[in-house]
């Protein structure tokens, strides 16, 4: 096949995956898979890779081949062994829900006995320092790994490395480069600790700053940005800020950290 | 004996008391992710039992190799929620209510598309970082302008060649992989 000829194809799977073609030339295109298997599995390949690796809605295109494969896992987790695991980790989740029931039990048991002391010093309200709420809340070296099992990730994980060695300015610049397209897989983890390397090293202004790029992309850590906004305030006493902040993340129970800053803002 | 490996041979062997020891340290940590993004206790329980039958899926037939078994857990959990989240919102688009698979579909479902995104994403970062980042734009935008201001390209068909070429080398490294033929 010549360059030209393959341009073509391509051209043609594109239209069909963009779901431009007319009702006729779809017609004939599927045709052309039905007679051409390799035609086909290019088709559903270059399908498949731009749902996964690109995040496209392509679910218009009905997918044949999925249903061997598919059968093949189902069987395989039909079998005893896979039957045997199921019950472990089922037998296992159970066994951790009875023993934090019975640690919440104690808990609780205890409860009474801080009402006591509550009482007691209720006469005496005293409202916690700003600085205390920092020590208490903040959690810079909870910062999720993103080091998986493949290349990317390996990547990043240098990043990771700097900044828990410290070496904050060799994180920042090694962040950058995750955090200048929104598509790449790592912006939100980029962007968290870019801002955490700022802080760090007490530049607030850029540390805001890439926090709010982390607020308005549509990340499920998005809103992760304003917990570190107000680690941020408490740490500089900003209380209006504090104050603008709270009331922001309070604003949907989805929130990260939101039954935290609950916690905070009774405690403010 | 590493940690990965000490959960791992864990559930394929099914030890109890250590697969305890994962829900102990692991799952608290999946079910604020879940609380935090739009779901429910219940959920989370269900996003962390088809993460550990994922892994035990993959270490037992594809004999995979996992670098940090907390990271590795952590995002299959964090795919299984996306994936269920968007289902629920083209089931509803397109049905008015969300219909429920049975549980072993939907774990297979699972086990394949995970299986196909690892496949991929560790062929895309085999390519050159310039073919990533033309990808990554083509696709991002489907316009071959961008790509001329961006990259400096002469024209609209030096970029479509680019892409031409660097799709191609993508789709020959997956059909390259072995794996490729089981789950395709």
């Amino acid at each position: 096949m010549n360059s030209n000829e393959e341009y073509n194809i391509q051209d043609k799977i594109d239209s069909y995956l963009n779901n431009t073609m007319s009702d006729q030339e779809q017609l004939l295109f599927k045709r052309e898979m039905d007679i051409n298997p390799d035609l086909k599995e290019d088709v559903l390949l270059q399908k498949s890779v731009s749902e996964t690796v690109f995040n496209h809605n392509l679910s218009h295109i009905e997918e044949v081949s999925k249903v061997e494969t598919l059968e093949n896992i189902k069987q395989t987790l039909k079998t005893e062994p896979y039957q045997n695991h199921i019950k472990t980790i089922e037998n296992a989740a159970s066994v951790y829900k009875k023993r934090k029931q019975k640690k919440q039990f104690l808990y609780f048991g205890s409860i009474a006995a801080a009402i006591l002391i509550f009482v007691s010093v209720i006469f005496f309200p005293k409202q916690q320092s700003l600085e205390t709420l920092y020590t208490d809340y903040s959690n810079w070296d909870e910062l999720t790994s993103y080091v998986e099992q493949n290349e990317i990730q390996n990547t990043f994980s240098k990043g990771e490395s700097l900044y828990n060695e410290k070496k904050y300015r060799e994180s920042i610049a090694f962040f950058k480069n995750y955090t200048t397209n929104p598509s790449d897989k790592l912006y939100s983890a980029g962007l968290l600790y870019l801002g955490a390397s700022y802080f760090k090293i007490a530049q607030y202004d850029n540390a805001i700053e890439t926090y709010n790029s982390l607020i308005a992309s549509d990340s499920y850590d998005s809103s992760r940005g304003h917990w570190y906004k107000l680690l941020i305030y408490l740490k500089l006493k900003d209380k209006d800020k504090i104050n603008t902040t709270v009331h922001t993340i309070l604003k949907d129970p989805n929130n990260y950290k939101y039954s935290t800053v609950l916690e905070i803002q009774n405690a403010l | 004996m590493k940690q990965n490996k000490k959960y791992l041979e864990a559930l394929v062997n099914n030890n109890s008391s250590i697969v305890v020891e994962i829900y102990t340290k692991f799952y608290p940590k999946i079910v604020s992710f879940v609380l935090n993004n739009k779901g429910r206790k219940e959920d989370a329980q269900d996003v962390f039992q088809d993460a550990l039958v994922y892994l035990i899926y993959i270490y037992k037939e594809n004999a995979t190799e996992i670098k940090s078994f907390e990271a590795y857990l952590f995002t299959i959990c964090k795919n299984i929620w996306r994936r269920q989240l968007k289902n629920k919102k083209e089931h509803i688009v397109k049905d008015g209510v969300y219909s429920i698979k049975d549980k072993i579909t939907q774990t297979s479902v699972f086990i394949l598309e995970q299986q196909r995104e690892d496949l991929y994403t560790k062929c895309f970062a085999k390519l050159s970082e310039n073919c990533r980042n033309v990808l990554s734009l083509y696709f991002n935008t489907m316009n071959y302008e961008d790509l001329l201001n961006t990259f400096s390209y002469n024209s609209a068909d030096v970029a479509r060649h680019r892409v031409f070429k660097c799709r191609k080398r993508l789709m020959q490294l997956i059909k390259q992989d072995k794996q490729y033929q089981i789950i395709k």
